[in-house]
Order: C-alpha cells, then structure tokens, then sequence
C-alpha cells in the first residue's frame, strides 16, 4: 500500500503557520523571535530532512527484516490504523524519556531544545544525527508485532506533523478535556523549559496520558513562567555546533574515561552525570533548587 | 532535490521576514531582569550584587554563597554560567571570564570600575 508522507504535504501549512505567529507574536507582544535563531532552527529543520532521507533506505530494509518475523498479520483497516497511531505514540514516548535520560540519545535529541526561544520554528529544529544514535530501534517493537512499515511510518509522519503547532507561546490553554488527554501547548512548554520544577517532564508525542501514567507529567505554572533551552545553552546560533556538540562532547569525555564505569557513566549515564556525584543531572539540579527553595522560606 | 530548494527558499523567506519585522534587537539589561536571568537560569543561585555591563549586554553577579553569575549576549536573549571567582580576572578594559569550553574559552565584559567585591576576591 502506498502512502503519502503526511510531514512533506504539511509543509505549506508550517510555512503559512509561522507567518502568522510571527505577526501574532509582533502585534500581542506574548512570544519571541530573534531572526537568527529562526534561521538556525529552519536550517536544522533542512537539514534533518536531507538526512533522514539518506539513511531511509537502510532504516526500511531493517524495517523490513523484523517485519518478516511477525508475530501477527494486521491488515490494512481502520482499527489497525488507530491503533498503530496509539502503539507508535507510546513507542515515541520511550524514544523520548530515553532520548533526555541516556546520554548517547541525548547527544542526538538534544539538538530540538537547543534553542533558547520557543516557537513554531522550533519545532522544525530537528536532529541530524538520529540514525547514528540508533533512535529508530524504538519502533521496531511495532514491526516485530506485525504492523506493516508503510502504516507505522504513516502514524510516525502523522505523529511528527501533530507536534509542530504545540511549539508556540500563542495558545494559553486549550480546553480542560482537551488538556487532559492530549499534548497541546502548555505541556510542551514545560517540556522545553529548564525550570528545575520542568526538568525532564513531559514527554509525550501526541496523547498527554502516558506520562500521567508513567509518572512524568507537570502542569505549567502561572507563577513559574517557563524559561527555554537547555541548562547550558549554547554560546553561539551556528546550526553546525547545536547539530554535533554534544557528540564532541561525548568523544572528549570518552577519551578522558579512567575506568570502564566511568565510561560507560559518560555514554549511556544521564545528561550531566560525571563520576562520584559531581554531575550536574537534572535530579542534583532540581535538588539544589529545593534547598536553595527552602532556605529562602524559612 | 526540488522539494529542498523550495524548502531553502522558504527558510530565506522566513527568516527575512523575522529580520524586516524586527526580530532583531536584545532589550537593554537592567539589575531586575539580570537578577531573574541569573537566578531563573542557574539553579540555587541567589544575587548579592550585580554589576551591569557598561554597554548593558550582560552582567556579572555575586551570588550570597560566594560563587560568580555571569550573563553574555547571545542574539536577543543572553546565556548564564555560574563559576568559582577563581575563574575571573581584571584588565583596563573590563573583567575576563575563564569558561575553558570549545566555543567559549573566556568572555570579555566591559566594564569601566573594578567592582569592590571583586578586588577583594582577586
Ligand atoms: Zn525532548
Ligand atoms: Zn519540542
């Protein structure tokens, strides 16, 4: 079965969408924009695409090979499709949680919150490196299941396309139902935020559920506005270091490893993570921040 | 390959836009909005004192537990670090942060006195 790639037809919306944010956010005065950091973001968004399309082939033929050792026959049909969607969105959700909580995933996603603004170019700011990190190893669960590649990449295009418009400051709040359920705006900037409180939370794709079920979730605050980015922003807007920094990172520390531990603290630990508890991972971040929190109260 | 030079085209025309559109000035840095950059970037950190820039790009900040927060420009917005003292240092020009990271060996802040706290550290 042939499918369109719901991502490539999207793309005049996001162009028409942006527009119109960026006057929203010029007549409302609510939101940012700095013009190279759109640019950055845009370029990054390019160059995702270009390489995607380099490793597509290899990722269909390994998509391919599981698919030939399933467990079931799912035919094309409606409630295969809506349950695809879910199973891929759960998928994306483990993606995700590991994509902020191993470093070598991270060195890869991080590239999506290495801006400081949040908006919808934002969203396009994509990764380059996705396939070298083996992030696609999370959806071949669905494959193995028996979910045809053709209906996963479908559900994984509708998925990416979902998550463009949360990434903006122009929306409050949608409905109390809507906010329940789904991933809109304001679970999203909690997402991007570096508050401690936000710190890695939120990491649904498209249904809000799963990390109210794993225990993830946090509302944003009206008294703890979001501030976007990552703990240690990057000095400079050139796209080419957001695409690889933490890579070089990865490679310095790699090399510096005195121990088998250490290095395999320094790959696969947590963001931030260094031997001995010296590291500033999200769980000492937020820590610090409650003390500090604490002495402030009493 | 069409479908790149259309998108290429497209980031040119957006990014234009946010240029002719005036996506491209910082706001001026005062103590207020210093004091919640630092504090709001660099967890824990509470201000004691804060020394603006001379050209109110950025600002260096002692915190009450000793250690420095600084804010540089970056596009509209600035980038936070916190550091031990240690890591500062004077000239005629301004003070000379050591950050020793790959696109950011030392920062240069302008500044035309030497702010008390900081002889007393150096
Ligand atoms: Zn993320
Ligand atoms: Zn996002």
């Amino acid at each position: 079965m042939n499918l369109p790639d719901p991502v490539q037809l999207a793309i005049p919306a996001f162009v028409g969408l942006i527009l119109l944010e960026m006057l929203l956010t010029r007549l409302r005065g609510t939101g940012r924009y700095d013009w190279r950091d759109a640019g950055a973001s845009l370029m990054l968004g390019l160059g995702s695409t270009i390489a995607g399309a380099l490793t597509a082939g290899l990722i269909l033929a390994l998509s391919l090979w599981v698919y030939d050792h399933r467990l079931f026959e799912i035919p094309f049909s409606w409630w295969a499709f809506a349950l695809c969607f879910v199973l891929d969105d759960l998928a994306y959700y483990v993606f995700h949680r590991s994509a902020h909580r191993v470093r070598w995933f991270w060195a890869s996603h991080v590239i999506h919150h290495s801006s400081q603004h949040y908006n919808l170019t934002t969203a396009l700011r994509q990764t380059w490196t996705g396939f070298f990190s083996l992030s696609f190893i999370f959806r071949l669960p669905l494959f193995l299941i028996g979910f045809p590649p053709a209906m996963v990449f479908f559900c994984a295009g509708l998925n990416l396309v979902y998550q463009f418009w949360i990434h903006t400051e122009q929306i409050g709040r949608m409905p109390r139902w809507f906010e329940a359920v789904m991933n809109t705006p304001s679970h999203h900037r909690v997402h991007h935020a570096v508050n401690p409180r936000y710190l890695d939370r939120n990491y649904a794709g498209v249904f809000i559920i799963w990390d109210r079920l794993f225990g993830t979730f946090e509302p944003e605050r009206d008294d703890d506005l979001p501030r976007y980015g990552i703990v240690k922003a990057l000095p400079t807007l050139n796209p080419l270091w957001a695409a690889v920094h933490e890579w070089v990172g990865i490679a310095k520390d790699a090399v510096r490893a005195r121990s088998p531990s250490e290095l395999w603290g320094r790959l696969f630990g947590p963001p931030g993570w260094q031997p001995d508890g010296a590291g500033e991972t999200s769980e000492t971040i937020r820590a610090r921040w409650q003390a500090a929190t604490e002495k402030q109260e009493a | 390959m069409l479908v790149y030079l259309v998108s290429f085209a497209a980031i040119l025309l957006l990014t234009g836009l946010a240029w002719i559109l005036g996506f491209r000035t910082r706001p001026g840095l005062d103590a207020a909005r210093a004091r919640s950059e630092a504090e709001g970037r660099l967890a824990g950190f509470r201000a004691a004192e804060i020394v603006l820039a001379d050209d109110a790009s950025g600002a260096v900040l002692r915190g009450v537990d000793g250690s420095v927060g600084l804010l540089l420009p970056l596009g509209d917005g600035w980038i936070a670090r916190r550091l031990p003292v240690s890591a500062l240092s004077w000239s005629g020009a301004g003070v000379t942060a050591r950050l020793d990271e790959p696109m950011l060996r030392t920062a240069v802040l302008p500044l035309a006195v030497k702010p008390l706290w900081l002889e007393a550290a150096a």
